[in-house]
């Protein structure tokens, strides 16, 4: 248990220091890599700290010493995806999110009336845009084509599609 | 074998067995099964996950004659907790961004016109926000979090996870200041 306190603990102390990164760069923009070096850090924090804090006798009898090491450091290695997942839902926005809001505020509507909210302006520019300005598209101002790195990565996806025999997902 | 071996192994195990089931079941599922096709073969591992726990606790190690049924019980809970965190993970940022990232999508329509390329209007014309639209509705609606009569959709039992995720956006924003 107190490997579990003790990552627990490491894990609130990269989410608090990843706040205080974005207050203090104030930005719109998501602080994705700072948050991986912070949890990083954090992570050998976590180890230094097992070491040195708890006592030798671990594997006693009772919860508190059970030798979890690995364990609570696994643990805080799947918290970091648990967190990122809301950090980025406060910059993006995603359609079935969109229409739950949508449905929530007003009750009921029409296919009409939520397609009037859940535009390509929206949902593809929101996307395409970045895509161009981080480099995995390029646009000659007719056509976009995909960068080298984006083949590979629409190869890797192939490759999973064939895994799971599923049609084209989006 | 360590306490530590034995839930990390038991999560594994039950994480193999939820991508084995996975990859067969999702072949047939239409998108409107999704999301309860999802929490049936998780809970499906939930229990491999216990049974592995069990089965581990109990021939490899003293887990249950040192520790007592209590420690046992605690281990069998965090081995589970790793376990849902590692479908979770898998969901979310491996089958969730095949499933429904629009990036990933448009890059592959990219990726189909190779080396030409395509327009603006030549993409929007074989995937546009119509089409996302129409999936996730029938997706929601598979899944009973919206509800049709065949003219008007409705939120159908409580959006959980849509909840959840506007809550938890919502104050993570006001933590980090105006964003």
């Amino acid at each position: 248990m107190l490997y579990l306190i003790i990552s627990a603990l490491f894990f609130i102390l990269s989410f608090l220091i990843h706040t205080l990164w974005c207050r203090y760069k104030k930005g719109v923009e998501l602080h994705i890599t700072s948050f991986v070096v912070i949890s990083v850090m954090c992570l050998f924090g976590y180890f230094a700290a097992a070491s040195f804090l708890i006592p030798q006798k671990v594997g006693g009898p009772g919860i508190w010493l059970l030798p979890l090491e690995k364990t609570a450091a696994v643990l805080y290695f799947f918290l970091l995806p648990f967190y990122l997942v809301f950090y980025y839902s406060t910059m993006i926005d995603s359609p079935s999110r969109r229409t739950i809001a949508l449905l929530k505020e007003r009750g009921a509507l029409s296919y009409e009336e939520i397609s009037r909210e859940i535009t390509d302006e929206k949902f593809i520019m929101t996307r395409l845009n970045p895509l161009v300005t981080f480099g995995y598209v390029h646009f000659d101002g007719r056509y976009y084509r995909l960068s080298s790195r984006a083949v590979l990565s629409c190869r890797i996806i192939n490759l999973y599609q064939k895994l799971l025999g599923r049609k084209i997902g989006g | 074998m360590s306490a530590d071996s034995v839930v990390i192994l038991s999560a594994v195990v039950g994480l193999a067995a939820y991508l084995s089931i996975h990859f067969i079941v999702f072949r047939f599922l239409e998108a409107k099964g999704i999301i309860q096709g999802l929490m049936n073969v998780y809970f499906i591992g939930a229990i491999v996950t216990i049974v592995c726990f069990g089965f581990l606790s109990y021939s490899r190690t003293d887990l249950i004659t040192t520790g007592g049924m209590g420690t046992t019980v605690f281990c069998g809970l965090v081995s589970f907790v790793v376990y849902s965190l590692m479908c979770y993970f898998y969901v979310l940022y491996i089958f969730g961004i095949y499933e429904s990232s629009i990036r990933i999508r448009i890059m592959r329509e990219f990726y189909k016109a190779l080396p030409k390329g395509l327009t603006l209007s030549e993409l929007l014309a074989c995937y546009n926000a119509d089409f996302i639209l129409r999936t996730r509705l029938e997706r929601l609606v598979g899944s009973g979090e919206v509800t049709f009569d065949g003219v008007k959709y409705r939120i159908g039992k409580c959006p959980f996870i849509f909840l959840m995720l506007d809550y938890m956006a919502c104050a993570i924003k006001k933590i980090m200041g105006s964003r």
